[in-house]
């Protein structure tokens, strides 16, 4: 009898050794992710649809056109569809410049990057490669089931105060690493944001998020749902990301 | 004798003197209605602002950003009672507010407000200020409660004890959300829509400001008049007590939007304070009332240019009737300037009778006006006292609109009065016979 807590103890040992060599580097994971989305070697172009969904209100559906240059850390994003904005356009360029346009006015304006994007639950920021590994230290990892799908959700806190939320989490997925469910927290930890990625698209050995859903959990009910269609990781001309292409493109 | 010629035609002298009088009333009714929309915008941002001096510390952080943060409270205080000495103060009150504006969010209702935090011990302005509809500030200070305007709190729809969401970015741009119970509701048309108040500690949380510290330090003076003065005084004491102060000249009459993006493309990206008043955020707005006005006194001009010819012609035709009349005056030993002079003083009674019957149609129009409450003009609140027009003149421009009448008027008249004063008394009364 006095073998048997010996012998459990000796299984319980022997589980947690078999589950810490299971147990990934979470560093290198969240790395891994960072690279993933991060395209230093390439452009990005993409028509993105973003239809916007409120209670009581009908969808609200715009179409833009991306580019993005993760290597100069500059995205431009111009409004298509819907008619009344259509030549909008946002600039982004590193850190701090994000400039929004307007074709009718031809002015230029300042904007905040964690501002809304076109009053959408997306943020400005959302359009840019995220850098997560740099920015935050991974505060907790635990192993989890999503839609019959194994993940490591990674908690994961800002290491400074300039960054849009200051907690979050991810879902990635056990083999692919790819993320599965974000959700965002504010500075007082409460639940912001919920973006659900639904499917994603193998470009030249990166994967790009091709259909993706933010849920506001501030408002019930309000969903904007991004599709992107025609990604690709193309050569653009340096000018495309400029004030001078905006304008050029409204005449 | 000018008096009684002028009543002699009573037909023709009220037909002139109806002409000035019309253009009288349009100047003074434009004069009164600007005096007293300038004094109600001043007042109510007064109110909006509960100040009329503003110091705002700006700062830049390594990545360039703006931020607006007062920790050390020491130099302001010490700065204000120095000002106190100066000029009369009425009170000084330090505050945090959320300059990007918030949004309260209700179940499914939304809106985007401007969120002050206030110190409910000391600003006993706001207090007196707010009308309350429901609940109580009793329970404000140092707590987690908002308050909200009734438009507001229609707009959630939420009612008073219910828990609404504040979300904003903090001052390092993260993203931030408290929750508050609505502690009370005050009547919003007194002030202009879009503020709502917490206590100034719940609002350093949601900017992530330490405790103690504010983004504004207010002084409201007792004497409007001194504003200017005082606040280059308190600009000039700021300094003297080590702080770093915008020079009151780049500063004066330039909106707070204007000075941030002035010290944005600035270079130099040390802190600096900041001191406006009211004056300086009311500069365009002043800038549109004094153009009016001004136009207003050119409209007069033109009126009163046409108002003349037909003068000057029917004084020529009065002289032409008069002619006997003349003659027998002139018969009589009466002078050629004494002549001149009847017509004169004719001229210059109707011009003055003109102009006080002009001012005291305006007032009756703009008192009759000033009774009507606007229910539904929210958007112009900011122009009214508590729903009304208000009006004031501005006796300065009233004298100078009178001047002009009485000179313009001399002026129709003085050559058919010269004329008048020339006749020949043998030709008038053989013309006669």
């Amino acid at each position: 009898m006095r073998r048997f807590p010996v012998a459990l103890a000796a299984l319980f040992a022997l589980s947690a050794a078999i589950a810490a060599q299971d147990a990934p580097d979470f560093k290198a994971l969240l790395a891994r992710y960072d690279d993933m989305l991060n395209f230093d070697k390439y452009d990005q172009s993409a028509k993105v649809t973003i239809v916007q969904r409120k209670p009581g209100e009908s969808d609200n559906v715009m179409q833009a056109q991306y580019f993005r240059r993760d290597a100069d850390k500059k995205t431009l994003i111009l409004i298509l569809k819907p008619e009344a904005n259509k030549g909008q356009g946002l600039l982004m360029i590193g850190d701090d410049v994000t400039i929004f346009y307007d074709p009718e006015s031809r002015k230029f304006s300042t904007v905040a990057k964690s501002g809304s994007f076109q009053d959408t639950n997306a943020k400005n920021s959302d359009f840019e490669a995220p850098n997560y590994s740099s920015k935050y230290d991974i505060v907790d990892a635990v192993r989890e089931t999503l839609v019959k799908k194994d993940t490591w959700v990674l908690t994961l806190k800002a290491k400074t105060n300039d960054v849009t939320y200051p907690t979050i989490k991810l879902w990635l997925e056990v083999g692919s690493d790819l993320c599965l469910k974000m959700e965002n927290y504010s500075l007082s930890d409460r639940l912001m944001s919920t973006t659900l990625y639904g499917k994603y698209v193998k470009i030249e050995g990166k994967f790009i998020p091709q259909i993706w859903r933010f849920e506001d959990d501030l408002k019930k009910g309000e969903i904007t749902v991004i599709s992107l269609e025609s990604p690709s990781l193309e050569r653009l001309p340096d000018n495309v990301f400029s004030k001078a292409f905006l304008e050029q493109v409204n005449q | 004798m000018a008096f009684r010629n002028l009543s002699r035609q009573k037909r023709r002298t009220f037909l002139l003197g109806g002409a000035i009088a019309f253009g009288i009333m349009v100047v003074s009714l434009v004069n009164g209605l600007v005096g007293g929309v300038l004094a109600n915008t001043q007042s109510n941002f007064a109110t909006m602002y509960s100040g009329h001096i503003f110091a705002i510390n700006v700062e830049f952080d390594d990545r360039k950003r703006m931020l607006f943060r007062v920790d050390d409270e020491s130099p302001y205080v010490k700065a204000a009672d120095e000002l106190g000495k100066l000029y009369p103060i009425r009170y000084r009150q330090k505050r945090t507010s959320v300059f990007n504006n918030a949004t309260l969010i209700f179940q499914n209702n939304s809106v985007w407000r401007e969120v002050d935090g206030v110190n409910w011990a000391d600003d006993r302005f706001l207090s007196d200020q707010l009308e309350l509809v429901a609940g109580s500030l009793a329970d404000m200070a140092g707590g987690d409660g908002i308050v909200l305007g009734e438009k507001t709190a229609k707009s959630l729809d939420v009612r008073l004890g219910e828990r609404v969401l504040i979300q904003a970015e903090t001052i390092y741009g993260q993203q931030n959300v408290i929750e508050a119970p609505v502690r009370a509701i005050f009547k919003e048309d007194q002030l202009a829509s879009g503020s709502c108040y917490m206590d100034r500690e719940a609002v350093n949380s949601l900017l992530n400001m330490e405790k103690g510290s504010f983004n504004w330090y207010i002084i409201m003076m007792r004497n409007f008049s001194d504003i200017d003065a005082a606040s280059n005084a308190f600009a000039g004491i700021l300094q003297k007590e080590g702080l770093r102060v915008v020079p009151r000249e780049k500063v004066v009459g330039k909106s707070f939007n204007t000075l941030m993006g002035d010290l944005r493309r600035d270079k130099d990206k040390s802190s600096r304070v900041v001191v406006s008043n009211l004056n300086d955020q009311m500069a365009s707005m002043k800038g549109i009332f004094d153009t009016i006005r001004l136009v207003s006194l050119f409209v007069l001009g033109i009126l009163l240019l046409v108002t003349m010819v037909g003068l000057n012609n029917t004084y020529r035709i009065i002289v032409w009737e008069r002619t006997k009349e003349i003659g027998t005056m002139r018969a009589l030993g009466m002078q050629r300037s004494a002549v001149s002079r009847i017509f004169l003083y004719e001229a210059v009674f109707l011009a003055l009778a003109g102009t006080l019957a002009g001012i005291l149609l305006s007032t009756g129009i703009l008192s009759l006006l000033s009774l009507w409450t606007f229910n539904h003009a929210a958007d112009f609140a900011i122009f009214l006292h508590k729903g009304r027009l208000s009006w004031s003149y501005d006796m300065g421009l009233l004298g100078i609109s009178v001047g002009l009448v009485v000179v313009l008027t001399l002026f129709a008249a003085i050559f058919p009065a010269s004329k008048a004063g020339r006749v020949d008394p043998a030709v008038a009364l053989r013309r006669v016979a």
